[in-house]
């Protein structure tokens, strides 16, 4: 009789010690679990609908904006005073260097941008391998965005890669 | 210890626990209910903002369940919650249950573009528009989905002779819904036939009175002494769908007319920013109509806020080129 | 006898204090798992918020360009330095999330000197402007509410219309909510 209540207390105290070993290893469990919240980096095509506005909006020279400075360097002429694909270029640089920065570092392989003119690079910045580069990461995701002036006269193109 | 103490004292304690869980079971949901709602409401104002940029939209909001929202007064509700300030401007019945929304906004321009107006409803209620020879242009007009109400809200027109010789048969068709809404277009509307209508069930029935042919601006009539005015198409719309006197005149003295006042004030502000910054003449004659625009108020009469808007898009027009921008 | 009772009640309070304590730690983990993740969705609510309140910020009324009352995609910024001036930007922000709303001006590159400054009415009509200031403060939270709290950036660029000179520049908008992690 006694051995037998002996027994049951045994059984009782391994139920509770099995419980403890639970709960602990449950709260073991949420700890450590990675904290989520961290900022979404995703640029969505809102902010590159705005991006390629503005800029194109932009007065660069006397009244005349990017727009129209491309168009003049497509067709060779000057404006302004100025060769027009050289005032380009410089416009470019100074606007992404403000809008994009360090994104642009070719080291950092995040973002690649371009103007095309009839199918040639005019202007180019960024890391140029980026497409077959993110096409070999595992989840690696190409994402161009082109805006086109029409009619045919320049493609800007700016591509990210998203992992 | 007695074996019947022993009992006792273990059905005690085992009340106190289960009435322990219990309640703390009760207290979770409650709270869990409270969370959703909010997230509902929130998710729905929001919905609200996104649809605040277009000029004139329309879309079916599905709640994916059956949901019961409350809109009064400037505040939305869902369930028995506690409700949540919105800043839109929304003409609705005060109660929506159901699964879907339909959802239609519209921007008010007066001239400039002010706010958006909002107008919701679901399948349970059904709008009539009645014309006579004053407004049957007018109501053709604004029934067609092509020029304005969305097909989605399926209105009907009837011409009010015609309606008094189909009453029974109206009375039977629309007995089904929620509600059934009658709106009288009209500038003599006929006291016998709004009477008629309203003894119908589950009728209510408002008549839109205009100030001149434009339709642009008049009077509503709630019926029951009730009467409020309307400036611009969008507002006259929002009678249609608004549930009663008391909300529509809340958007209007509450919510619209002041927004019409921070607006213009921000047009006088950069009327004479410009004038310091140009020194042309023309932001001076700009100047005075805002300032009138801007003193109007719920007492002024619906007429003068069309006239001064009026007056305002053409001295825009007008006066101002590539010399002197235009203020809006 | 006696004694073998006392041992008997010992245990079984024994047992029911430590059923007790099983019960606190279970609600206290309960809890704590409760409110992190009320927590976390608030935060994910708030980051998403900001998102829609960039597009309806940039299509406010008293913010869009409009030419002879046509909407056109950039902020007028005489109008943007009115909306400030007049307090109608107090009324702009969601309930539950606390924000900061700034434009930035970006092109032309304000110096270095400069690109900190609130452009005021004076600085927008001086002769260096759009070079004499940086940024327009739409709103700003009070210190009470953002002690203590993550602050997170959401931003998009933004054609700028300066109407008194007829040009337009590049901006950004930046929205920074404060969440508690």
């Amino acid at each position: 009789m006694k051995r037998k209540a002996q027994g049951g207390e045994m059984i009782g105290m391994l139920v509770i010690i099995i419980l403890i070993i639970v709960i602990i290893g449950v709260y073991i469990r949420f700890a450590s679990m990675p904290n989520e919240g961290t900022v979404s980096t995703s640029v969505t095509d809102l902010q590159n609908d705005k991006m390629f506005n503005a800029m194109l909006e932009a007065t660069v020279c006397e009244a005349n904006n990017l727009e129209e400075v491309i168009k003049k360097c497509s067709k060779s002429q000057d404006i302004c005073n100025q060769d027009s694909c050289v005032l380009m270029k410089e416009s470019l640089d100074e606007m992404l260097d403000s809008l994009l920065g360090k994104r642009l570092n070719p080291e950092l392989k995040q973002t690649y941008f371009f103007v095309e003119i009839g199918n040639k690079k005019v202007y180019e910045i960024g890391y140029d391998k980026i497409e077959n580069d993110c096409l070999n990461m595992p989840n690696g995701k190409y994402q161009p965005k082109s805006y086109e002036i029409r009619p045919n006269v320049a493609v800007l193109t700016i591509a990210r890669c998203v992992i | 210890m007695e074996p019947v103490f022993k009992y006792i004292f273990a059905l005690i304690v085992g009340i106190m626990f289960i009435i322990f869980f219990i309640g703390f079971a009760y207290n979770y949901i409650g709270t869990e209910e409270n969370k959703m709602s909010l997230l509902l409401t929130k998710s729905f104002d929001d919905q609200l903002n996104i649809l605040s940029i277009a000029q004139d939209s329309v879309m079916n909001y599905d709640f994916g369940a059956e949901t019961a929202l409350s809109f009064n007064q400037g505040a939305l509700r869902s369930g028995s919650q506690n409700s949540r300030k919105t800043d839109n401007i929304v003409y609705s019945p005060v109660n929506l249950k159901g699964k879907e929304l339909i959802i239609w906004t519209k921007k008010w321009d007066m001239p400039y573009a002010v706010t958006n107006f909002f107008y919701m409803t679901n399948k349970n209620y059904k709008y009539v528009l009645i014309y006579d020879r004053t407004s049957k242009d007018f109501v053709d007009l604004i029934s067609d989905p092509k020029e304005e109400i969305p097909e989605v809200f399926k209105v009907v027109t009837y011409d009010a002779d015609k309606l008094r010789e189909q009453f029974n048969d109206v009375r039977s068709s629309y007995s089904s819904f929620t509600k059934v809404k009658f709106i009288y277009f009209s500038e003599q509307p006929s006291n016998s036939l709004v009477n008629s209508l309203e003894n119908i069930n589950n009728a209510e029935v408002i008549s839109i009175i205009p100030g001149d042919d434009s339709w642009q601006f008049g009077t509503i009539d709630f019926q029951a002494d009730k009467e409020a005015m309307y400036i611009g198409q969008p507002m006259l719309l929002g009678a249609i769908f608004v549930d009663d006197y008391s909300n529509y005149l809340f958007n209007l003295e509450k919510k619209a007319l002041p927004k019409l006042k921070e607006i213009t004030e921000v047009y006088i502000n950069k009327a004479s920013f410009m004038s310091s910054a140009l020194q042309c003449q023309e932001y001076g004659l700009i100047n005075t109509q805002l300032q009138y625009l801007y003193n109007l108020n719920e007492e002024s009469e619906p007429e003068e806020f069309v006239k001064t808007a009026n007056n305002l898009e053409n001295i825009n027009k007008e006066h101002f080129g590539s010399e002197c921008p235009g203020v809006f | 006898m006696k004694k073998k009772g006392m041992i008997g009640m010992m245990e079984t309070f024994m047992i029911i204090f430590v059923i007790f304590i099983l019960i606190g730690f279970g609600m206290y983990f309960f809890y704590k798992f409760s409110v992190s993740s009320t927590i976390t969705e608030a935060q994910e609510t708030c980051e998403l918020s900001s998102y829609e309140k960039l597009l309806a910020t940039l299509d406010l009324p008293g913010l869009q360009c409009s030419f002879k009352a046509s909407p056109k995609d950039c902020v007028d910024t005489a109008k943007l330095r009115a909306f400030i001036d007049t307090k109608a930007a107090e009324n702009v922000g969601t309930q539950a999330c606390t924000m900061k709303i700034v434009f930035k001006q970006i092109y032309p590159q304000p110096g270095i000197r400069v690109n900190d400054t609130e452009c005021t009415p004076d600085k927008m009509r001086s002769p260096e402007f759009p070079e004499s200031c940086g940024k327009w403060t739409l709103k700003v939270p009070k210190e009470e509410l953002t002690k203590n709290k993550a602050a997170r950036v959401s931003s998009t660029p933004v054609s700028l219309y300066y109407p008194h000179i007829k040009q337009y520049g590049i901006g950004q908008l930046e929205i920074t909510t404060y969440t508690y992690t």
